[in-house]
C-alpha cells in the first residue's frame, strides 16, 4: 500500500495518501464496511437528530412497550426509548473502540521499531515481555486490572493500553526486522541519518499497515470486552447508555420484553461486521501488494 | 522426546517468573492503600494494620515479591477475605469444572466449525462458500454474554430443552447442564476458527503435492484424508492453539451467566467483593493454563508432523 | 512391456484463457504425439507451456477456460466427466512434476503414497500394492528399497524426490506420460542421470513422452520431435535435430544463440526486451517487437502455422531470410 510512494514526503502526508488511495479503491467488502462505518458513526454523533428522546429521560409509565413508530426499538424498564440508548450507546462503544485500539497501536508500534531496528538485549527482554503478557487470556488480564484499579471507562482504557501494545509491538517487530535489511535502510544509513529518522521516516510507513488490519479486528474485540465489562457492571455508570450496560438491564425482562436485549446486542454485531469487512478487505490488499 | 519436554520446560521457567511477577505486581496497581480497598467498609485502624502486615506493604517491592513467590511455591496463595479461607483449595476445587468447560466448547466448537471451514475451502469462490464466509463475518461481533443470554431464553426457558444454571450433579447431568454454556462459549468462538481453518484449507488444497496426488488419479477418499485432512491438522492444532485465550475468556463470562461453579465465575463475583487474592490466583491459573496448552500443541506438532524432529 | 499399447494424442486449436476470456495464456496450439514417440515443448516461463500440460490432464486452475480438443485415441479428454477423468489419471495419463522438493506428500512414507496410487487403479491387496510399491522404487534406481520405503520425502535429497514422483507416476502403467520441466530443480549432475532414468522407462514401458522445458538440451536429450512456443502459441515444429540445426524461426535462433554452449566463450547474446503479458498481445505476431526481422508485414495480422518442408512448420513469413539473421547474430557472438 505504502511501498510505492516517493521517499521524501512527510509521513503524514504518506498515510494521509494511503488511506485516500485505500478509500477509493473498488472492492465492494471495502465500500459496504465503509459505508456501514461512516454511517453508524454519524447516526451516533448526531444522535440528538437522529432522536427526539433523551436517552436517560424516566418515564415508567410507558415501560416495556414492544417497537412502534413512536418507539422503533420500543422502550426498556423504565421508559426509556430503547432507539435513543442505542444511537448514544453507540457514541460511547465506538470511542471504546477507537481509544483501544489507538493507544495500544502506538505504543506498540514504536516498542516493535525499538525492538525490530535495535535488535540485541534490548530485542530479547522486550521479546521476554512480550512472551508473558501474551500467556494471559486478554479479557481475563483487562478484567483482573479493572478489578483492581476500579470500574469505569478511563480505568478500563488503561488496563487495555497496558494488555493489548504487544500485539502490535508483534507485528512491527517482525515487519522491521525484514525491512531493516532491505536497501532502502541501508542506504539511509550510508547517508548518516539518526535512527530515530531511520526508524519513523523510513521503516515505520513502511511496516504500519499489517497493523491496521489487525486494529480493524482489535477493534471490534475491544467493544466485545468494553461491553462485557459494561455487562458485570465494571464499566461506564448508569445512566449512561452503553449496549453491554443496556443488556445486562435489560436481562430480567428478556421474557416478557426481549426488544430490550436484542437491538443492543444486534447494534454490537453490525459494528463487528462492518468493521470486519473493511478489516478483510484491507487484509487482500496488503497481502497483494506485498511481493513476499 | 522426554529431551525435549525438558527442554521446552526449561524455556518455560522464565515465562512462569514472568506471569508471576505480573500477577504479583496487580493488586499494587489498587490506588490508595490496598488494605483499606479490600477491607473496604469493614476498615478499622487495627484491621488495616492487620492488612498491611499480612501483604508485607512495609516492606519494599522486591521483597515482597520473594516473600509473595515463596509462599507461592508452597501452595499459600493467600486467604480469601470473603470466604475465609485459604484461596488456593477455593480455587483447586473449581479447576475442574472450568476445564471439563472449557474441553467441551472445543469439541463442539470444532464440530462445528470444521465442516463449514472443509465445505468453504472445497468450494471455494462459489455461493457456499460466499455465503459461509459472509454469516462468519457477521458473527466475528457476537458478544458471548449477549448469545449466552439468548439461548437460554430460547432453548432453557422457552423450549425447556436445557438447564439455564447450575453444574448439575456429578456425571451424566453435569454435561446435560454445560451443553448451553458450550454452544454459546463455541458459537462466539467459531467464527474466527472457520475463517482461520478455511485459510489454511485453501492453503493445502493449493499445494504442490495435492496436484501431485491428483494428477496420479488417487481416488477422492484418498485425496481427502491422507492429502488434505491429515495436512491440515497441524494448522487446524495450531489455530486453537492461538485462540486458547478467547476459549477461556468466553468461559468466564459464560459460567457467570450460567451461575456454574467454576473459576471465571469464581473471578467474577471476586470483583465486586474486592477479594484480591482470589482475583490474583485465578489470573495466576488461567495463564499457566494457556502456556500448558501451547506446550501442548508444540509437542504435538511432533506427532503430527514428520518434518518436526524433536532433536534440537 | 505395457498392457495397453499407447495411443496417439492429438491437441487441436487448443486455447486456455484467464479472466472470462481476456487472458489467452495458451493460444490455438495444435499438434500430435504418436504412439510411442517422444515429442519436446521448449519455451520460456510464462510461455503457457505448463498450463498446456495440465489442461491435457483436467488440472487447470480455476477460472480457466479450456476450448479447442484433447483427444487421446478416440476420446475426447476435454470433454469426459471428473469420475472418468479421475480413471484415467494415473493409469492412462501421468505427470512428472517440475519441484521435487514440494510435489511430494509430507506426512505420507514414500511407500504408501506410491501404494496408494497403485491401489487407486485396481483392486489390489494392501500388502500387494506395497510390494509393488517397492518394486517401482528398485526400477527408479533407489538402493534399499524396502527399508527406505518407510522413510518421508523430507529424508530424501531432490534428485531421490524426483525418482519418487517418476515412481507414483508410472505406478499405474500410463501409456503416455507428461513431463513439466522434471530436471529444472535438479543440479547439473543429477539431471544427467534423470534424464537417462527417464528415457530408459519410456522405452521399456512403450510410454508415449511429452516433454516440456526451457531447455534445449534436455528436450533434444529425450525427444525426436520438437516445437518451441512463444507467449502462448508454437511458434515452430519439426524434428528435433531440424530445429535444432537450421531453426526457422527468430526466436528459436534467438534462444538458441544465447545458450552458454553456443557461444566461444565470447559475450551471450540476449534477445532484448521480454515476453508480452497475456493480456496485451499485438495484433500480428507475437514476437515483432522484439524481433531484429520484423517488417510492417509481421505486425498487421495474426502469422498462420504454415508448413514449410514435410513435417516442419513455422509461424515466420520471413522463413527464407533468416541465414541473415542467423550470421548476424553468430558474427556478435564471436567477436562481441
Amino acid at each position: 500500500m505504502m511501498v510505492a510512494m516517493p521517499l521524501g514526503r512527510s509521513v503524514p502526508a504518506r498515510v494521509a495518501f494511503g488511506a485516500w488511495r485505500f478509500a477509493t479503491a473498488p472492492s465492494w467488502t471495502r465500500r459496504i464496511g465503509l459505508i456501514g462505518i461512516v454511517a453508524i458513526t454519524l447516526l451516533a454523533i448526531l444522535a440528538p437528530l437522529a432522536s427526539p428522546y433523551d436517552p436517560t429521560a424516566l418515564n415508567t409509565g410507558l415501560g416495556l412497550t414492544p417497537p412502534s413508530l413512536a418507539h422503533p426499538f420500543g422502550t426498556d424498564q423504565l421508559g426509556r426509548d430503547v432507539f435513543a440508548r442505542v444511537l448514544y450507546g453507540a457514541r460511547i462503544d465506538l470511542q471504546i473502540g477507537a481509544i483501544g485500539v489507538a493507544i495500544p497501536l502506538v505504543i506498540g508500534v514504536i516498542v516493535g521499531l525499538i525492538a525490530g531496528y535495535y535488535g540485541g538485549w534490548l530485542d530479547v527482554l522486550i521479546g521476554r515481555v512480550i512472551d508473558i503478557v501474551v500467556a494471559f487470556p486478554f479479557f481475563v488480564l483487562v478484567i483482573a486490572i479493572v478489578a483492581m484499579l476500579g470500574p469505569g471507562l478511563v480505568n478500563f482504557y488503561i488496563a487495555v493500553s497496558l494488555v493489548s501494545w504487544v500485539a502490535y509491538a508483534r507485528i512491527v517487530r517482525g515487519e522491521t526486522l525484514v525491512a531493516k535489511r532491505r536497501e532502502y535502510v541501508l542506504t539511509a544509513r550510508s547517508l548518516g541519518y539518526r535512527d530515530a529518522r531511520i526508524m519513523f521516516r523510513h521503516i515505520l510507513p513502511n511496516v504500519v499497515a499489517p497493523t491496521f488490519v489487525f486494529g480493524m479486528s482489535d477493534f471490534v474485540l475491544d467493544i466485545l470486552a468494553g461491553a462485557s465489562l459494561g455487562f458485570f457492571g465494571l464499566g461506564v455508570p448508569t445512566p449512561t447508555p452503553e449496549w453491554g450496560v443496556m443488556i445486562a438491564e435489560g436481562r430480567n425482562f428478556i421474557i416478557t420484553a426481549p426488544w430490550v436485549v436484542i437491538f443492543p446486542g444486534l447494534a454490537i454485531i453490525v459494528v463487528g461486521f462492518f468493521f470486519s469487512l473493511l478489516g478483510d478487505s484491507l487484509a487482500d490488499q496488503v497481502r497483494r501488494v506485498d511481493p513476499r | 522426546m522426554i529431551r525435549y519436554l525438558a527442554g521446552r520446560l526449561v524455556q518455560i521457567v522464565p515465562v512462569l517468573f514472568g506471569v508471576s511477577v505480573i500477577v504479583f505486581l496487580l493488586v499494587r496497581l489498587i490506588p490508595g492503600d490496598p488494605a483499606i480497598s479490600i477491607l473496604g467498609s469493614r476498615a478499622t485502624p487495627e484491621l488495616v494494620a492487620r492488612v498491611r502486615d499480612q501483604l508485607d506493604l512495609d516492606l519494599p517491592l522486591w521483597q515482597q515479591y520473594l516473600n509473595y513467590l515463596g509462599n507461592a511455591l508452597r501452595g499459600d496463595f493467600g486467604v480469601s477475605f470473603f470466604y475465609q479461607t485459604d484461596v488456593s483449595s477455593l480455587a483447586a476445587a473449581r479447576i475442574p469444572l472450568t476445564l471439563l468447560l472449557i474441553g467441551y466448547s472445543s469439541l463442539l466448537a470444532l464440530v462445528f466449525a470444521v465442516p463449514f471451514a472443509t465445505l468453504a475451502a472445497i468450494r471455494r469462490g462459489g455461493v457456499v462458500d460466499q455465503a459461509i464466509r459472509l454469516v462468519f463475518t457477521m458473527s466475528l461481533g457476537l458478544p458471548s454474554f449477549w448469545l449466552a443470554i439468548i439461548l437460554s431464553l430460547v432453548l432453557g426457558v422457552r423450549l425447556r430443552v436445557f438447564p439455564i444454571s447450575g453444574a448439575g450433579t456429578g456425571g451424566l447431568d453435569t454435561i446435560w447442564h454445560l451443553t448451553l454454556p458450550a454452544v454459546a462459549i463455541a458459537l462466539s468462538i467459531s467464527p474466527i476458527l472457520v475463517r482461520s481453518l478455511r485459510s489454511s484449507l485453501i492453503e493445502v488444497l493449493g499445494s504442490d503435492y495435492v496436484i501431485t496426488g491428483q494428477a496420479a488419479g488417487l481416488r477422492r477418499s484418498t485425496l481427502l484424508w491422507s492429502y488434505l485432512l491429515r495436512n491440515s491438522l497441524l494448522p487446524l492444532v495450531t489455530i486453537l492453539s492461538i485462540n486458547v485465550g478467547w476459549l477461556i475468556g468466553g468461559t468466564v463470562i459464560v459460567e457467570q451467566i450460567f451461575g456454574l461453579p467454576g473459576l471465571g465465575s469464581l473471578l467474577i463475583t471476586s470483583i465486586t467483593t474486592r477479594d484480591y487474592a482470589i482475583i490474583q490466583i485465578v489470573t495466576l491459573i488461567l495463564a499457566v493454563l494457556v502456556i500448558a496448552v501451547n506446550l501442548l500443541t508444540d509437542l504435538s506438532y511432533a506427532a503430527l508432523d514428520p518434518r518436526v524432529s524433536l532433536q534440537r | 512391456m505395457s498392457i495397453r499399447a499407447s495411443e496417439r494424442l492429438i491437441v487441436d486449436s487448443l486455447t486456455v484463457a484467464f479472466d472470462s476470456g481476456r487472458r489467452r495464456v495458451v493460444r490455438d496450439v495444435s499438434f500430435a504425439v504418436e504412439p510411442g514417440a517422444a515429442v519436446g515443448i521448449v519455451g520460456e516461463s510464462g510461455s503457457g507451456k505448463s498450463l498446456m500440460l495440465r489442461a491435457i490432464l483436467g488440472l487447470l486452475p480455476a477460472g480457466a477456460r479450456l476450448t479447442g480438443s484433447i483427444r487421446l485415441g478416440d476420446r475426447h479428454l476435454s470433454r469426459l466427466g471428473a469420475r472418468e477423468m479421475q480413471a484415467l489419471r494415473g493409469s492412462t495419463v501421468a505427470m512428472v512434476f517440475q519441484d521435487p522438493m514440494t510435489a511430494l506428500n509430507p506426512v505420507l512414507r514414500v511407500g504408501d503414497a506410491i501404494a496408494q496410487v497403485v491401489s487407486s487403479h485396481g483392486r489390489v491387496s494392501h500388502s500387494a500394492a506395497r510390494r509393488a510399491a517397492i518394486e517401482l522404487m528398485e526400477r527408479v534406481g533407489i538402493r534399499d528399497a524396502a527399508s527406505r520405503s518407510g522413510a518421508y520425502p523430507h529424508q530424501f535429497s531432490g534428485g531421490m524426490r524426483q525418482r519418487i514422483v517418476i515412481a507414483m507416476a508410472l505406478a499405474a502403467r500410463p501409456t503416455l506420460l507428461l513431463a513439466d520441466e522434471p530436471t529444472t530443480a535438479l543440479d547439473v549432475i543429477v539431471q544427467a542421470e534423470i534424464l537417462r532414468l527417464l528415457d530408459r522407462l519410456r522405452r521399456e514401458e512403450g510410454m508415449s513422452l511429452l516433454l516440456v522445458s526451457h531447455d534445449f538440451a534436455v528436450v533434444s536429450a529425450l525427444c525426436d520431435r520438437v516445437g518451441v512456443m512463444y507467449a502462448g502459441e508454437l511458434v515452430e515444429h519439426g524434428a528435433a535435430r531440424d530445429v535444432l540445426s537450421r531453426s526457422l524461426h527468430p526466436y528459436t535462433i534467438g534462444l538458441l544463440e544465447s545458450l552458454p554452449e553456443a557461444s566461444d566463450g565470447g559475450r551471450l547474446p540476449s534477445i532484448p526486451g521480454s515476453p508480452p503479458e497475456p493480456g496485451d498481445l499485438a495484433a500480428g505476431c507475437a514476437f515483432s517487437p522484439r524481433c531484429r526481422m520484423a517488417i510492417d508485414e509481421c505486425r498487421a495480422a495474426p502469422i498462420p502455422f504454415l508448413e514449410v518442408t514435410p513435417g516442419r512448420r513455422s509461424r515466420c513469413i520471413r522463413v527464407a531470410d533468416l541465414d541473415v539473421l542467423r550470421a548476424t547474430l553468430a558474427a556478435e557472438a564471436a567477436g562481441g
